[in-house]
């Protein structure tokens, strides 16, 4: 008696935790993140939008990076794709000899907005795309590359299957 | 959203693996911005281009001055044409509808949304910012 008590007293406590993180989400074993979860706490990061740049740096020198890393591919794109581009660090550094065009594609769409109205050396296009889940038609792209942003994706090899990813750091 | 990258965005519901590209166009507002021209870019891009794919949706939004067929001699009328439709025409508002499962995407102020569970996740957000109130009056 006591203990069916003490269920009910605790139940609607239990329900509120879980509710919360999502119990439609089917759970696999590579589920580690709630992307939802991130996907919020990238929407409100990025709505501060003087605190948000404070913290560019980092990112933006990991960008620096792997676009010299770019040059080092005797090679020019039409198109590369740049997967959780956040509020676009990769695009900075981006040259019309690298690429005539970047596809920014991040989840949060606050992200993808906070810097729209700044003019880049390259064509940009946004597209709100969740890395778990890409909509390219197979063979659409030429490079996809990704700047510090493939760390939060739960099942890796399920995700990126049909794309071929030529330099990723994450 | 221009039409050069709607050529490459096709339906990713899971299990959707037939007739879903290319998206359809419905209740579209377009936006003309201008770019320098750049024929070189354009000819490199055409074997890319699914032409096809690329002329229904040019149709559904009330462009018809393309051929049906790539035509075998370019020339640079035809190239400027392409280059206002493909790369200066912007779908700023709309939605794409996939034609075989009917999965909707909104596009947005230029933005096209390819999450699944958007209306999952703002459903959840509710839920989540009424949880913390309530937790808050607790
Ligand atoms: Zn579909």
């Amino acid at each position: 008696m006591r203990s069916i008590l003490f269920y009910q007293l605790i139940k609607p406590r239990i329900f509120l935790r879980t509710y919360a993180s999502s119990k439609k989400s089917q759970v696999s074993a590579f589920t580690v993140f709630d992307r939802k979860a991130k996907k919020l706490q990238r929407n409100r990061a990025a709505l501060d939008i003087e605190t948000s740049k404070q913290v560019d740096y980092l990112k933006d020198e990991v960008a620096h990076r792997l676009v010299d890393r770019l040059l080092d591919i005797k090679r020019n794109y039409d198109t590369i794709v740049d997967l959780g581009c956040g509020c676009g660090h990769i695009v900075k550094y981006m040259d019309h000899d690298i690429s005539k065009k970047l596809v920014m594609c991040d989840m949060s769409e606050k992200m993808l907005e906070r810097d729209k109205n700044i003019k880049y050396d390259v064509e940009v296009e946004r597209i709100v795309v969740d890395e778990e889940s890409l909509p390219f038609e197979e063979n659409s792209l030429e490079a996809v590359i990704s700047n510090l942003s493939l760390h939060w994706v739960n099942d890796l090899p399920d995700s990126i299957p049909k794309i071929c990813v030529i330099h990723v750091i994450y | 959203m221009r039409l050069v990258v709607h050529n490459m965005l096709q339906c990713h519901v899971k299990g959707c693996d037939s007739n879903n590209f290319p998206l359809r166009l419905f209740d579209v507002e377009l936006e003309i911005h201008e770019i320098e021209f750049n024929p070189q870019f354009l000819q490199s891009l055409l074997p890319k281009l699914d032409w096809n794919a690329f002329i229904s949706t040019a149709n559904q939004i009330g462009i018809t001055s393309l051929p049906q067929a790539l035509p075998e001699e370019i020339d640079e009328d035809f190239l400027k044409n392409l280059h206002r439709i493909l790369f200066e025409t912007h779908i700023m508002q709309g939605k794409m509808v996939c034609s075989n499962c009917s999965h909707e995407y909104p596009i947005k102020e230029g933005i096209p949304n390819m999450l699944l569970n958007e209306e999952e996740a703002e459903e959840e957000a509710e839920v989540e910012a009424e949880v913390e109130t309530e937790a808050e009056e607790d």
